[in-house]
């Protein structure tokens, strides 16, 4: 389970502002972070895998801290072993497929991994040795994936990364997500402004109104609220 | 056939000139890449200041310095080191003059190097330094070999501030650009002619890589 308690100032267009969230995200269950433009979605991610430090608040995940601003810890981006896909291409240029995939993973891991079977998981057989920029938007993304399966990820953040897709492509990875969290009780949370991605993928949804969120709610008090909002 | 010493003697200062302002020239674009200072701009304005300065200002205070008479150049004679009118004088000069074409492009390499290359492999278990040399540093080789390029280029015509350190030595510090003027002196047309058609070779060879590497990169 992901704990999430921060208060982060951020920089908005009508000045200086500030994030308060306080939310659970059960495990082996997909999670929307929703809300307009410059809610600040993006900075609650950067904030968990620590790309960003909170001003005050704390980070668990599995009952390890990774983030406590009394008692000043703050885990290593590198050592929160988190899967992030970025809005933008998640994938190195110069890097093959391949080289793409073993990146994170140390020489023992690489020797380990089985990339035929990783690569057969997101449907991306024969493509070891093609370079991103051959690669469509959907493909670029399943090759993200499967690197964050490849490392182990037990946590994945995806950060719009259906924004640019065509709906056939989307409705693949929907699936193809589904079925990792299934596989792997993987805990999933995806930031969107789009809610036909919250309905078709989601389980719960925390919902950003005026840079705040306390708590998650279900998908079906996410219909009737916005529902509500557009009677 | 004219000596070729000339031309060798462009060559080793243009190289090495090129390998040692690449050495330093990497971290320091990349401190300024990253800096935020307010004195930024400042620091960035000196680094240029060779661009614009008259090439013999340059040689004149780098004579200055270097002279015994000054207390760096009498601390260098004490330990026994020279610098005028030295192959080492001509490639301390030809730093100073070739930095910020070195730097410049390797800098504007840096910064267009979008922050989600290093957030993302920050994500993936790796350090600062591990994303400079596997991802970065990759990503813009370009610049890097612009640079070189450039500052090559640069090293294999100066005059003035090689003139002003190096004086003219057969042999030390006459390189190409000098034997030219030199055998103009003398009317000594074919040797000049020899000689700069090299260069002129040289820098077509030069401006052909370049926009060929800008090509590739588009």
């Amino acid at each position: 389970m992901l704990k999430v308690e921060i208060y982060k100032e951020i920089k908005s267009a009508s000045g200086g502002d500030a994030i308060t969230v306080d939310a659970e995200f059960s495990k082996g269950k997909i999670t929307a972070i929703y809300g307009n433009s410059g809610e600040g979605k993006t900075t609650i991610f950067n904030s968990i895998t620590g790309l960003v430090t909170p001003e005050k608040g704390c980070i668990t995940f599995n009952d390890k801290t990774w983030f406590n601003s009394v008692d000043k810890t703050d885990v290593l981006i590198r050592h929160r072993n988190i899967g992030y896909l970025f809005q933008e291409d998640s994938l190195f240029p110069h890097f093959t497929v391949k080289q793409n995939i073993l990146y994170p993973l140390s020489k023992a891991e690489q020797k380990k991994l089985d990339l035929k079977e990783v690569l057969e998981q997101v449907e991306m057989n024969g493509f070891e040795d093609s370079y991103p920029q051959n690669l469509s938007g959907g493909q670029k993304q399943r090759i993200a994936i499967a690197r964050a399966l490849a490392k182990k990820s037990e946590l994945l953040l995806l950060d719009e990364p259906f924004s640019a897709l065509d709906l056939e492509i989307k409705q693949k990875l929907y699936k193809l997500i589904r079925a990792f969290k299934e596989q792997f009780n993987l805990t999933i949370l995806l930031v969107t402004h789009d809610i036909t991605d919250i309905f078709a993928l989601c389980d719960e949804v925390l919902w950003l109104r005026n840079h705040a969120a306390n708590g998650t709610i279900t998908k079906k008090t996410f219909e009737s609220q916005i529902k509500q909002l557009s009677a | 056939m004219p000596n070729l010493t000339p031309i060798y003697l462009s060559l080793k200062l243009a190289i090495a000139t090129s390998i040692i302002l690449g050495l330093i020239g990497i971290p320091i674009a990349f401190f300024l890449s990253q800096w935020k200072s307010k004195l930024k701009v400042f620091v960035e304005s000196f680094i240029s200041l060779p661009i614009i300065l008259p090439p013999t200002v340059i040689g004149f205070y780098l004579l200055v310095l270097f002279s015994p008479e000054s207390f760096f150049g009498n601390f260098l004679a004490m330990i026994g080191l020279q610098i005028p009118f030295t192959f080492s004088g001509i490639l301390i000069a030809s730093m100073v003059y070739s930095f910020p074409f070195m730097i410049q492009p390797i800098q504007k390499g840096f910064e267009n190097i979008p922050i989600h290359y290093w957030n993302i492999s920050y994500t993936l278990g790796k350090s600062k330094m591990e994303t400079l040399i596997k991802v970065i540093i990759p990503n813009m080789k370009h610049a890097i070999i612009t640079g070189a390029i450039l500052t090559f280029a640069h090293t294999m015509g100066e005059f003035g501030v090689i003139l002003m350190i190096g004086g003219n030595i057969p042999g030390e510090t006459k390189v190409a650009s000098l034997a030219i003027y030199s055998d103009l002196e003398a009317l000594n047309y074919k040797a000049a002619h020899v000689y700069s058609f090299i260069l002129l070779a040289i820098s077509i060879a030069i401006i052909f890589t370049v926009n060929a590497l800008n090509r590739s990169k588009n």
